[in-house]
């Protein structure tokens, strides 16, 4: 396929995008995409970090510039189809501010993760000198680590033999944040190991429903698929430590090599991966 | 004459390599993503470290900071989170309930898929 710049080469990479919006947006037709969660596929699962960087680098470069396309021609292409004033005004529109959201999420994560990293450190002990030591010195190496991942991101396909090492820190950040926030929760904020909860603090009272939001919702999704679809919800609880080791890899290490290689439009898996999709951008 | 490499060739005729332009613009987007996280962590330490005193949020005794950023970060990603949750639950709900979304049903599917084979290859 020809295209007239690396941005609509990427674009195309990620066709489910297109291809939805283009099935939603049919000219004098009324079609929808359904929730089909008895669907069945096959995949072809990355075995090693080097090949999963590679397929990642398609899907995070491709989802880009697939989202910004259809943000930019989303409103006028529904305008052809049939769609009601209700589908095209109101559904399409709170999807696409959705998807905004999370796309300024994926922008600003670096932001996010350096001062969530900081302050949950911080805040441990905020009259202790050694503990806030210690949380400038992992932010630092947290920004060291970032600094690599795009220095080596910039180098090419060569940088990917090594990224292993960079997400295996972020993995360990991950981790460790975790169990830092948890204490900071449950020591720090609701001061439970002290005098307890003061109902009176809207700090204590919004973390408290904040906790509640989240742990409630993700049971009752948990309960809901557990009566349709009981071994996928197994599966999900057998494979929650793999992806929490994973979650630095897919925010940082893969963005900032994707975001480094946005001129490599070539599928990058599968025996196909010829610099640049044979064609310079 | 043999390739002579970067040291005989002007610095714009290897500006002007396509690859090498791109290349450029790459590290400006980087450099321009890294400018706006850093600007958004130095308003987030400046809103929560610099303004907002230790003393501001001492409550029940225990000297937790005001991190009013901290919390506003966890109300948006609750927020995001419960509207997901929500949508994801009504989906599944009406699946799993109304008669027009299990028209999707596997076996319908299925026949749905092989009519459709049938016509495109007759």
């Amino acid at each position: 396929m020809e295209c007239s710049g690396y941005q609509e080469a990427n674009m195309y990479l990620a066709e489910d995008r297109i291809l939805s919006l283009g099935i939603y947006c049919q000219p004098k037709a009324k079609f929808f995409l359904k929730y089909v969660p008895d669907a069945g596929a096959r995949t072809d699962p990355m075995k090693t970090h080097t090949d999963l960087m590679k397929q990642r680098r398609r899907w995070i470069n491709s989802s880009l510039f697939a989202f910004l396309y259809v943000f930019k021609n989303y409103y006028f292409n529904a305008s052809e189809s049939n769609h009601g004033c209700f589908d095209r005004y109101v559904k399409l529109n709170i999807s696409m501010i959705l998807a905004l959201l999370s796309f300024a999420t994926s922008y600003f994560t670096p932001a996010i993760y350096f001062y969530v990293l900081y302050a949950t450190i911080a805040q441990i002990d905020l009259t202790n000198q050694y503990i806030q030591y210690i949380a400038r010195v992992v932010a630092l190496i947290y920004v060291i680590v970032y600094l690599i991942a795009i220095a080596g991101g910039l180098s090419g396909s060569v940088w990917t033999k090594y990224a292993e090492n960079i997400s295996r820190v972020f993995a360990l950040m991950t981790f460790a944040l975790l169990g830092l926030v948890t204490y900071n929760l449950f020591v720090v904020y609701l001061n439970l190991s002290g005098s307890g909860i003061d109902f009176t603090s809207f700090t204590q009272m919004s973390i408290l429903a904040m906790i509640a939001v989240n742990l409630v919702g993700f049971f009752a999704l948990i309960f809901l698929h557990f009566c349709t679809h009981p071994d996928l919800v197994c599966k999900l609880f057998a494979d929650t430590i793999s992806y929490w080791y994973y979650q630095g890899a897919y925010a940082q290490t893969m963005v900032a090599h994707a975001f480094c290689n946005v001129d490599d439009v070539s599928w990058g898996t599968k025996g196909s991966t010829g610099a640049h999709g044979g064609k310079n951008y | 004459m043999g390739y002579q490499g970067i040291y005989w060739c002007p610095w714009w005729k290897e500006l002007l390599n396509l690859e090498g332009l791109l290349r450029l613009r790459m590290v400006y987007f980087l450099l321009f993503r890294c400018f706006w996280n850093a600007i958004l962590a130095y308003l987030f330490i400046y809103i929560d470290i610099v303004v907002s005193q230790p003393e501001a949020g001492v409550s029940n005794g225990v000297n937790t900071g005001a991190r009013i950023i901290l919390v506003v970060i966890a109300i948006y990603g609750t927020a995001q989170m419960f509207i997901k949750l929500v949508l994801a639950m009504i989906h599944h709900i009406a699946w799993m309930t109304c008669n027009c979304c299990r028209g999707t049903m596997e076996e319908v599917r299925k026949s749905k898929v092989k009519n459709l084979w049938n016509e495109l290859n007759n």
